[in-house]
């Protein structure tokens, strides 16, 4: 289980964090200021930190020196958002730069891409009967594999990657396709009924009316 | 051209001229009196000869020529200055010695006895004083004409003048050098003053010029240092402002995007429906307190955006009657939290916003009641002034962290953030405070109290009745 340290002294914002990143299936562990990060980093290892810039005390910034040569990525999470504050974040070694407010699915999507780029996202997802390699992209079901488009493997990793929860059809296209929703588009259920088809998820990705879909899946 | 080099040429060309003038003035005139003082020798050796001449005559009686040739003759060889000496019976020479050649020149013979002089050159280019005159014999008028040799004046002028050039050449040269350095001495100050302007166009704003002297330029380098300096002053004013207005956008950015981030993010899961009913309640709940905090936020903005372009309303009020007001309003409440409400007050009226000075209280109350428990004690005194009243807030809770005093009514600073955050604060009170205080032409002031505990007082300034 990948473990994320959650370094934010605002507690709504920390707890929002920490249960959507739970939902998505990490291991989380909330400190709220520098000090009690730095003591908890003493003792334990985690793969992903993070890290409010604005904390009481030691700041995050100061902070980051403390991390660096731990060698831990870090993702910071901010309200400032002018240019010198990200150059000073990603110059002190901050993998991203992340500002506040933010989508939960953006957030995900971060922590996502910083650990597959420290290799320590799982390379191999397995839902039910299902088994993605997501090195090669292919995908094999009891050990047939999946023909897929390039769009459908997209859809299919967001899906896994958001068990259990309910994905509008504007954020799917914004995920997937990477721009603007046109609203009574008929591309992302095109696209989620040949995925059904293909996967045999006819049962799983189910549609809520009105929103979009949501895969139901044990995990 | 620069300003030195004027000086040096225009120094050089007054020079010149007065100096070549009067030099010119003093060879001619001295020229002039030798050439005069040659003139009237001549004329009376000439004088001489001629009376010589005329006793010769009267001595021998009839017209001997023979006698007054050997008398001429021993005359000339006294006197040696005559380069020639000719005595004439109109076209007759009758004596000559030491023909002399002249440049052919239009003057007229010896008229009458009268005694001529001129000056004349000869073929060879020699000066000669010409001296002719006639003296009566019998019935035979006889000319006599003299040469005297002034060549050696007109060379003595000729050599003066040259000494004279080369005197006037290494003036120049001197005065040249002299004229540059003491111009460059002169206007150093001004060199120094614009190298300094030019190093404060580039930034250098701390640079000021050296006053050297007490004359115009010193004048001018002193004006220059008290403009740089208000310069100077102005734009770290500038500069203070634009750094108060970024740290009031950051927090203020802080402030709206904090509880946004929260208010989205949960809203985002509970449409996602993948929350157990715990986590949406809890969810709800975030949403709620978080836009509860956005709305004070906003109000408590709104307030100090009202109050900036408010026009403030004087009344008489009595400060003793109003703070009692509040206290017996407030004290009920507090003592419910095992807080005691106090105050102490002078009598008098005074000018003031009641409106405003009434919410000024509430928050300093508000604030003390923050930082007490139970056992606290909160008192509002007020003491009459000269010109309006000074109110206190104390109480005996922990006081100020010492880090805090100065940045208190600075916009979104909190001492205590989470602590701060859990009472529902956003980190504007004081600084409304300021605000109404200043409106009041007055100030705002926090210590600690020695005996622990901590102490706001406010002037106000708005008159006496």
């Amino acid at each position: 289980m990948i473990r994320i340290l959650i370094v934010e002294d605002e507690r709504p914002i920390s707890n929002l964090i920490r249960l959507s990143l739970t939902k998505a299936g990490y291991a989380c562990t909330c400190v709220y200021d520098g000090m009690a990060a730095a003591d908890l980093l003493e003792e334990h290892r985690f793969d992903l930190i993070l890290l409010d810039v604005m904390l009481p005390e030691v700041d995050g910034f100061e902070l980051m020196e403390y991390i660096r040569p731990l060698e831990i990525p870090v993702i910071f999470l901010t309200a400032k958002n002018t240019v010198s504050d990200r150059v000073k974040g990603l110059r002190l070694g901050a993998e991203d730069y992340l500002v506040k407010p933010f989508e939960i699915i953006e957030l995900l999507a971060r922590v996502e891409v910083v650990l597959r780029r420290y290799q320590k996202s799982d390379l191999i997802l397995q839902v039910d009967d299902l088994v993605i390699d997501t090195r090669s992209m292919q995908v094999r079901k009891n050990g047939m594999e999946v023909p897929l488009t390039k769009k459908e493997y997209d859809l299919l990793l967001l899906f896994v990657r958001n068990p259990n929860r309910a994905l509008y059809r504007e954020t799917i296209y914004e995920r997937v396709w990477e721009g603007e929703y046109q609203y009574g588009s008929k591309t992302v259920d095109l696209h989620v009924q040949r995925l059904r088809k293909k996967v045999g998820w006819e049962s799983k990705l189910r549609a809520i009316n009105k929103v979009g879909y949501r895969l139901e899946a044990n995990l | 051209m620069k300003f030195r080099l004027k000086i040096t040429l225009c120094m050089l060309g007054i020079l010149s001229v007065l100096f070549g003038v009067g030099g010119s003035l003093l060879i001619t005139l001295s020229f002039q009196s030798t050439l005069e003082r040659e003139k009237d020798a001549a004329f009376d050796s000439y004088q001489m000869a001629l009376g010589t001449l005329q006793i010769v005559n009267s001595v021998q009686g009839r017209s001997d020529y023979q006698q007054i040739s050997k008398t001429l003759d021993q005359l000339s060889e006294q006197n040696a200055a005559w380069s020639s000496l000719r005595l004439s019976a109109g076209d007759e020479t009758i004596f000559e010695r030491g023909a002399v050649e002249l440049a052919p020149g239009d003057f007229p013979g010896p008229a009458g006895d009268e005694c001529r002089l001129r000056c004349r050159t000869g073929t060879d280019g020699r000066r000669y004083l010409e001296l002719s005159g006639s003296l009566s014999m019998g019935e035979q008028p006889l000319s006599l004409t003299a040469t005297r040799d002034i060549t050696s004046l007109y060379e003595t002028r000729r050599s003066q003048q040259g000494i004279y050039l080369r005197i006037f050449g290494i003036m120049i040269v001197l005065c040249m050098a002299l004229a540059y350095s003491i111009s460059y001495v002169l206007t150093s100050p001004l060199e120094s003053l614009s190298k300094v302007s030019r190093s404060i166009a580039t930034g250098q704003l701390n640079r000021r010029a050296r006053v050297r002297s007490e004359d115009e330029i010193g004048v001018l380098t002193a004006d220059f240092n008290t403009m740089a300096e208000r310069l100077e002053g102005t734009i770290h004013d500038l500069q203070d402002a634009v750094e108060r207005q970024e740290r009031f956008m950051g927090g203020f950015a802080h402030e709206l995007k904090t509880p946004m981030t929260s208010i989205i993010g949960y809203a985002d899961l509970l449409r996602g429906q993948s929350l157990s009913p715990e986590e949406q309640a809890e969810a709800a709940h975030y949403i709620f307190s978080e836009g509860k905090r956005l709305e004070s936020l906003s109000l408590k903005l709104l307030d100090i955006l009202v109050l900036k372009k408010r026009q403030i309303g004087l009344a008489p009020v009595k400060p003793s009657l109003l703070i009692r007001n509040l206290v017996d309003h407030l004290a009920p409440i507090y003592a419910a939290r095992g807080i005691e409400l106090s105050c102490r007050c002078e009598k008098g009226a005074c000018l003031l916003d009641a409106d405003l000075v009434q919410s000024m209280l509430l928050n300093l109350v508000d604030n003390a009641g923050k930082a007490l428990s139970k056992g606290g004690h909160i008192e509002i005194r007020a003491a009459m002034e000269a010109d309006g009243c000074r109110l206190c807030v104390l109480d005996n809770g922990p006081g100020f962290p010492a880090h805090a005093l100065e940045h208190l009514t600075e916009a979104f600073y909190r001492a205590d953030k989470s602590r701060s955050r859990q009472q529902g604060g956003v980190g504007l009170g004081l600084t409304l405070c300021q605000e109404i205080a200043s409106l009041h032409n007055g100030s705002i002031r926090f210590a600690n109290r020695a005996g622990g505990g901590a102490l706001v007082a406010v002037e106000l300034r708005g008159g006496r009745v």
